[in-house]
């Protein structure tokens, strides 16, 4: 019989901690899943099990807010992901198969400015920066914010992608008497979808996931999903608002779930 | 976050050569439009004299960096010394930030080496479970810590429960909570450039070590540790940096006595009784704390580049 | 550690060696006794269990069945940090983020030296690979052949009772390997540790070995002296890996004190030595191709026409195809006196009985 292998990779302690890990992540979401199905209006007693704080939700009194909310947040989402994805696959363009171009390590640094400064004091910049050129706030500026700060998440994926498309395809269909712009359109486009996609769905949540930027330039007459749900918190938590987290949780987990195999399954066409 | 988007590796000789410019034009447009010269502006405002309606008069004024360091007494007569007041918010929150950052390491270091050691095809699934969490809204997951760890919540109540304690653990509203909120936060920050590390890591290096005697938290401490540094550090920033200006943790799960960066700036434009220019100054400094710390790493990056 | 005795016990045992993994058996109940003070080397193609049985004496795989000895100690079951044994590896593995002095003195550290004795030691063995200028230096600093030597350093270091060398010269050129095969005997044969050597290279087996194991598929398929190994291969894996042979097939007639008589594709009978375990009836007998002499073509044991001739400069190899399709080698010395015949030309081919050796197989 053989020894118990003496394993290199192995540390006692390792494995539980990172169960320990997983479960510290997930609990608080689950525990608010749960009780979102709470019977009861206190949160803290267990009334029994009903879905009718999700009925609250869609017809309750605060429902005509949140549906409100709700729309406003899936408009902004879809006109900042659909931009910045746009803006994105030319970025990366001109970052990765443009052969480098004069003024190319500060767009690098451009490209990444978003996500290195922090939050709050984009939100500062963003709110000031509208007032001083006059923009009334409102759906516009929450758009225009959005639109920023989702052109490097979206960038990752594709940039990524594009890195990974061997270059051959291109001057094969160049040899063949393509254009760039055919070339371009009818063999990288096409090979870069999963990338594009994955680029699109993440920027899509993360605008939609918005907080603190959204606040600051929203105005006094918008509410997006999340600032209703905070506004709400800010007078204690109601089980209507764990309703509206489980599923906007939901959605969240599907479409990075739809990103991720979207980009696994383009890493098998390679 | 540090800038995890790299530089393309390979240049490819250029089948767009020449339309570099033109097709970053948008991103510059947007960006530097609507982040670099928003920032510019805020740089101004800082220098600028408060409306007493909030906003800004524009004329000169070092007053809000004025606020800032230094005090003159109620009636702004006496003789300046140092306010401690802000100065301490910041330290405060760059302690909470350490905390914040030791803790996630604590633990996503081992939860980084664990999923690195697994069989090849489930590394993605586990990485994958680790990073779902991170894209649920921001203010959910503190909202769901917020609703966890209340007086009168199911930690609580589990605890008292099976009767490990006898009254509740005050952990909301405590610098406790906030730490939990950053940690609960960023985790997947850490975990991710330690894989990526652990990943690359030679194990050869470990039979070696264990050939020459070493044990196994010697292997782990002389040998795996220092190969192993740089996603370490690269983890560490990036839950150093957003931990620093984080307004929802502080917000939800500390109360006012946990006052930090981000509630301090976000009240300066709250109504009427903000103070426009003081809130740019302090998001002024609060960046410059972020670039040092970011030009830090890149040196440290640069410093690395092997022969 | 106790200094290296100088005995007749076996520094490593290797008893009934099973491994598996999963279905597969990369191992196959291998025995092999390797003596103190022993250059020996593991010989085999990649996949024949080479590196897992060092692998196994190292500590870095365990065994599926069977044991390991080390001078008399079961350390079958011991962690390799416990073993007194010490690896170099193939890739060198040095620690690139010590420099060469930490890199030769991380063992003895390890041991609870104090520093003074390990930095003596360090000192000692750096000199003994002609490195001791080299003690800043960090391992991406230097060469292929360097980043070897402090590799062995550190591994000599700890005064292992046994060292094992997986491979060491397969990322040098040819050159440096010729110099650095004949430096590591002289560290042998002063330093008298017994070494285990895994190569796939025959000629790097037969120029460093006091002895070699040759393995396939997971089985030892014979030991011996690297003349004993050529001259009397066991059976026809051994024969054709090591050098060139040439396989007749043959009946053997009858077996006694290990000579055969058998009865050649042509009819001649002769008698040959046999392979211990050899058996009547088909049978395969080896004849290595300087051995065959050419002769007039009906006055041959064998017989063929010439199909190619290679100049190899020293060597003329010369192939003929005998009548019943055997394509056989030939080996002659460049020289005025041999006789060779052109191309096309039917030759005899002679040999002495005694160059010949009946297979195992």
């Amino acid at each position: 019989m053989s020894a118990r292998k003496f394993d290199l990779r192995h540390f006692p302690g390792f494995s539980p901690v990172t169960f320990l890990c997983l479960f510290l992540l997930y609990a608080p979401l689950i525990i608010v899943m749960i009780y979102s199905f709470n019977d009861s209006t206190s949160i803290t007693r267990w009334g029994g099990f009903s879905s009718r704080w999700y009925a609250d939700v869609f017809f309750g009194l605060e429902a005509q807010k949140f549906r409100e909310a709700a729309f406003n947040s899936l408009f902004i989402a879809v006109v900042a992901s659909v931009l910045s994805t746009a803006i994105a696959v030319m970025a990366a363009t001109a970052m990765v198969r443009s052969g480098g171009f004069r003024g190319q390590s500060l767009s690098f640094a451009l490209i990444n400015l978003p996500l290195m400064v922090p939050e709050i004091v984009t939100a500062v910049a963003s709110l000031i920066f509208f007032t001083t050129i006059g923009f009334t706030s409102g759906l516009l500026t929450i758009v225009v914010a959005h639109i920023v700060f989702c052109i490097p998440f979206a960038y990752l994926p594709i940039a990524a992608r594009m890195q990974g498309i061997d270059k051959t395809y291109e001057q094969a269909a160049q040899d063949l008497y393509a254009t760039r712009f055919e070339a371009f359109r009818l063999v990288l486009l096409p090979l870069m979808t999963p990338g594009i996609i994955s680029g699109f769905l993440l920027a899509f949540i993360i605008s939609l996931d918005d907080f603190i930027i959204t606040n600051f330039v929203k105005g006094a007459g918008i509410e997006t999903l999340p600032t209703a749900i905070y506004g709400s918190v800010r007078r204690g938590i109601q089980p209507n608002i764990m309703a509206i987290s489980t599923l906007l949780l939901a959605v969240s987990v599907i479409f990075v779930t739809l990103s991720y195999l979207v980009g696994r399954s383009g890493e098998k066409t390679q | 976050m540090a800038a995890p988007i790299a530089m393309p590796t390979q240049p490819s000789a250029g089948t767009y050569a020449g339309l570099g410019p033109v097709l970053m034009l948008p991103t510059w447009l947007v960006i530097g439009c609507f982040l670099a010269v928003p920032i510019a502006i805020m740089f101004i405002y800082s220098f600028l004299t408060k409306e007493f309606r909030g906003g800004v008069i524009w004329e000169f004024s070092l007053a809000a960096y004025d606020r800032f360091f230094l005090s003159r007494g109620l009636f702004g007569d006496e003789v300046p010394t140092m306010e401690w007041t802000y100065i301490t918010i910041f330290w405060r929150s760059i302690w909470q930030a350490v905390l914040a950052t030791l803790l996630c390491l604590l633990i996503g270091f081992p939860t980084a080496w664990f999923i690195a050691t697994r069989p090849p095809n489930s590394r993605s699934m586990w990485l994958f479970l680790v990073t779902i969490p991170y894209w649920v809204n921001l203010l959910i997951r503190t909202i769901s810590l917020k609703f966890l760890i209340r007086d009168n919540g199911p930690v609580n109540e589990f605890l008292m429960g099976i009767g490990i304690i006898d009254g509740p653990i005050h952990m909301i509203n405590t610098d406790f909570g906030v730490m939990l909120g950053l940690f609960y936060s960023y985790l997947p920050f850490m975990v991710l450039p330690i894989y990526a590390s652990v990943e690359r890591y030679n194990f050869a290096l470990s039979e070696a070590a264990s050939d020459l005697y070493a044990t196994r938290w010697d292997t782990l401490r002389l040998v795996v540790l220092p190969s192993v540094k740089p996603g370490i550090i690269a983890g560490c920033i990036l839950v150093f940096v957003p931990s620093l200006g984080s307004f929802l943790a502080p917000n939800l799960l500390g109360g006012a006595k946990n006052f930090m960066i981000g509630s301090l700036i976000e009240e300066q434009f709250k109504g009427t009784a903000g103070n426009w220019p003081f809130g740019a100054a302090a998001s002024m400094i609060l960046l410059s704390l972020v670039l040092v710390v970011l030009l830090f790493y890149a040196r440290q990056q640069t410093k690395r580049v092997p022969k | 550690m106790a200094e290296n005795n100088r005995t007749t016990e076996l520094a490593i045992d290797v008893q009934g060696a099973t491994k598996r993994f999963g279905e597969v058996a990369a191992l196959h109940n291998v025995s092999l006794g390797i003596r103190d003070n022993e250059f020996f080397t593991l010989l085999g193609p990649s996949g024949c269990g080479k590196t897992t049985l060092l692998r196994i004496i190292a500590g870095f795989e365990d065994l599926t069945e069977g044991a390991v000895l080390l001078f008399g100690d079961d350390i079958s079951k011991l962690p390799p940090h416990k073993r007194s044994v010490n690896t170099v590896f193939q890739q060198y593995a040095l620690f690139p983020h010590m420099n060469v002095l930490q890199n030769v003195m991380f063992g003895l550290q390890r041991l609870g030296k104090s520093d003074a004795d390990a930095r003596k030691r360090a000192a000692e063995v750096l000199d003994l690979v002609q490195l001791s200028s080299f003690t800043e230096r960090m391992p991406a600093q230097m060469s292929g052949g360097q980043q070897q030597r402090v590799a062995l350093a550190r591994a000599l270091a700890p005064k292992p009772k046994v060292l094992l060398l997986d491979e060491p010269l397969s990322a040098l050129d040819l050159k440096l390997r010729q110099a650095v095969r004949q430096e590591l005997q002289q560290i042998q044969h002063e330093t008298g540790i017994t070494f285990i050597f895994v190569t796939h290279d025959q000629e790097e087996a037969m120029t460093m070995s006091d002895r070699i194991a040759v393995m396939r598929d997971g089985k030892v398929q014979q030991v011996g002296s690297g003349r004993e190994i050529y001259e009397a291969p066991q059976n026809r894996f051994v024969a054709d890996f090591i050098g060139e042979t040439n396989l007749l097939d043959v009946t053997v007639e009858k077996i006694s004190d290990d000579q055969a008589q058998c009865l050649l594709p042509t009819g001649v009978a002769m008698t040959c030595p046999a392979a211990h375990g050899s058996i009547i009836g088909a049978g395969h007998v080896s004849i290595r191709p300087e051995r065959l002499k050419f002769a007039v073509a009906n006055k041959g044991l064998l017989r063929g026409t010439v199909t190619r001739q290679i100049y190899l400069g020293t060597d003329l190899h010369v192939e003929v195809r005998t009548v019943d399709g055997k394509l056989l080698k030939v080996r002659v010395q460049n020289s005025d006196q041999n006789f060779v015949p052109n191309q096309g030309e039917t030759v005899g081919l002679n040999f002495e009985a005694s160059a010949a050796r009946l297979l195992a197989d």
